[in-house]
């Protein structure tokens, strides 16, 4: 068994408007994606003065101005889920992390936001990208209990902005910065319960994302946007089928590109919009650190849920869904 | 557990000490010779681009490179698999562990599987150079009836891509190399797993770095200490544990420096002929060295021998496995 005790997020300060988007890239290319994805912002650690003088075309020059980095948002992320929890930073006693756009390649993101929380625990990389939550928890429900910590942590932290050509291409549409974690637990019942775990991983590497050492990130947006709805919503649905969910009282998390096919996804299911959250629309699409993000958003909402269900599709190309039961 | 087949792949260019003092840095191949013992290692990069450039943009490394990460990787996963005797399509689930990967998106895991034709979840599990035990480390800790029959362990790095040629240490100490092994929790083979270790200590995660767009760096004496302190650690653990016989037993340390494996296996009593390296041709391969020794000595495996493995580094991180050599 595994629970959540709790989830926490952090965000950087620059706020990229769709407006801002436009300037950059003179206007009307990008309105499409902001009508369908409902995207209104997304968060940068990139400076706004930064991003207006010069796109960022020189992903090596953002890195150097970047007023926050994955490890400063984990370790944020870290204490908020701490500061939200009843356990101390020092209970932790190993992390789990994830980044698809760290700014060092070693020590692993997990290590460094360990280091910066003066925790000296093991600490090593699952990398999951948008799926890493689901991939994190999986691998935990499968560990023998002895070997688990009384209390850890997974934690995804990721400024893909840091790596965009603002002159051009789809990413700066969809992609935002954040850092997110949960606090578990496999040997304290508190909080949300993990009741089943689905990570799969398509065996065709797809050039959907592709995220190079030393050019701007790539992201066919189209390609994405469309696989991201059609998996999500064949887990959603594989996930009610294999539980007899009741629609009316189940909460869904998803992170989607498309919100506005999400929510119609949702509701042919019988599943009201309002009991679909994401934080897409104001913190665009983070990779990894999505879900927790709206987990930790609307913890309120969903840790009274009977039930919840997170759906997931991304790169990799990954999919799946993570089924969570609320406190009775 | 046990390991089937282990496999290594080295790139062909060989950098002499020679070479490194005529770059006229400072360095000398005395002053190499005796500091850390190395007299060779090997690149992707070719000669006259070290000698024209130094490496100075380390970005232009990997435009110049005669091959990568993901090509040494695959390489020694066709002779781990080969040694095995298993096919791509028996394999379960492969876990990489990449220092400098090409790309972050799609992982080093599912770039190396596809091009394997393996069909199976993949993803990174990262830490640098003690990879070799936090892999072993990390599969016991996974009930075994969660896992497939095979797993398939990856590490690679090309770190001669990230090195400062005008550093007259750093040119010193990297070679590129890959080595990979495969794993059954449930098929017996050569190898039997008997113990494994995997710690980490990340408020000291800075002494080794490297970056994403800029040359590796360390503190090499900080890191020097630590790494001949926690490899003494890690072995007395296992001789009072297991009464290690070194007359018999066979010792595989980290492969970062011949001068400092002789410290240890000199406070150890470790005799030479038990004590297994190939840094002072190859250099340090990161967390491939030491399981690419064990793959260059396949054939010399004797039954009844136990095999230690101690290795430390970035993180700061270390771990051991204990091995014990099957009847064939």
């Amino acid at each position: 068994m595994l629970w959540i005790h709790a989830a926490g997020a952090a965000y950087p300060s620059t706020i990229i408007t769709n407006r801002f988007l436009e300037d950059l890239q003179g206007g009307a290319p990008m309105r499409g994606k902001f009508d369908n994805s409902h995207i209104e912002s997304r968060r940068s650690v990139l400076p706004a003065d930064y991003l207006r003088l010069t796109k960022n075309q020189d992903i090596r020059i953002g890195q150097m101005v970047a007023a926050a980095t994955p490890t400063s948002l984990g370790v944020q992320a870290v204490q908020h889920a701490i500061g939200r929890s009843n356990i101390s930073l020092e209970d932790i006693a190993l992390i789990l992390g994830d980044s698809t756009s760290q700014l060092q390649l070693i020590p692993t993101e997990g290590q460094r936001i360990a280091g910066g929380l003066g925790l000296r625990i093991p600490a090593y990389d699952i990398v999951g990208a948008t799926g890493a939550f689901a991939l994190h928890l999986q691998n935990v429900l499968h560990w023998k209990p002895a070997r688990l910590p009384k209390i850890f942590a997974s934690v995804s932290a990721n400024a893909p902005t840091a790596f965009i050509d603002y002159s051009q291409g789809d990413a700066g549409a969809y992609l935002g910065d954040g850092a997110g974690a949960v606090i578990l637990s496999a040997s304290i019942p508190q909080g949300l319960t993990v009741r089943e775990v689905k990570y799969r991983l398509n065996s065709k590497v797809s050039k959907m994302v592709e995220s190079d050492l030393s050019e701007p990130i790539r992201v066919d947006g189209s390609t994405l946007e469309k696989y991201m709805h059609e998996r999500s919503f064949a887990c959603l649905r594989e996930a009610f089928e294999a539980h007899t969910l009741d629609p009316k009282t189940t909460k869904v998390i998803g992170c989607e590109f498309n919100l506005a096919n999400a929510i119609k996804g949702c509701e042919s299911l019988g599943i009201p919009a309002e009991n679909y959250f994401t934080t897409g629309p104001t913190t665009g699409h983070c990779i990894g650190s999505s879900i927790y993000g709206a987990l930790a958003e609307h913890w309120d909402v969903i840790i009274k849920a009977p039930h919840t269900v997170i759906t997931f599709a991304g790169a990799g190309p990954c999919e799946g869904y993570v089924l969570l039961e609320g406190v009775k | 557990m046990w390991i089937l087949g282990l496999g290594h792949a080295h790139p062909s260019t060989v950098i002499t000490n020679k070479f490194l003092e005529e770059l006229d840095t400072g360095t000398s191949c005395a002053w190499i010779e005796e500091k850390i013992g190395i007299l060779e290692r090997v690149s992707t990069l070719p000669l006259d681009y070290i000698r024209d450039t130094r490496n100075q943009d380390p970005r232009m490394a990997r435009e110049v490179a005669l091959g990568s990460p993901t090509d040494l990787g695959t390489t020694a996963a066709k002779m781990a698999l080969e040694r095995a005797g298993v096919t791509p399509k028996d394999i379960g689930m492969v876990i990489c562990n990449s220092c400098n990967p090409d790309l972050t998106v799609p992982t080093e895991a599912s770039r190396i599987a596809e091009r394997l034709g393996v069909e199976s979840l993949a993803y990174d599990v990262v830490t640098a150079c003690p990879a070799f035990a936090l892999h072993a480390d990390y599969l016991a800790n996974f009930r075994e009836d969660h896992l497939p029959d095979f797993v398939l362990c990856v590490t690679t790095a090309a770190l001669t891509q990230t090195v400062n040629y005008n550093d007259r240490t750093d040119g010193a100490i990297w070679g590129d190399a890959a080595a990979a092994w495969v794993v059954s929790p449930r098929v017996q083979g050569p190898l039997a797993i008997v113990d494994t270790h995997f710690q980490a200590d990340p408020v000291r995660c800075a002494a080794v770095v490297v970056e994403r767009h800029a040359h590796f760096h360390q503190d090499g004496r900080a890191v020097r200490d630590f790494s001949v302190r926690q490899t003494v650690r890690l072995i007395k653990r296992l001789e009072d544990q297991y009464h290690l016989d070194w007359n018999k037993d066979v010792f595989v340390g980290h492969q970062a420096n011949r001068t400092m494996l002789e410290q240890i296996t000199k406070n150890r009593e470790i005799p030479g002929s038990n004590h297994w390296h190939n840094v002072s041709y190859l250099g340090n391969q990161a967390a491939a060295g030491a399981p690419a020794t064990i793959s260059q000595n396949w054939d010399r495996l004797k039954a009844g021998t136990r095999l230690t493995v101690a290795v430390v580094g970035a993180g700061l991180s270390w771990g051991s496995v204990l091995m014990e050599v099957q009847e064939k």
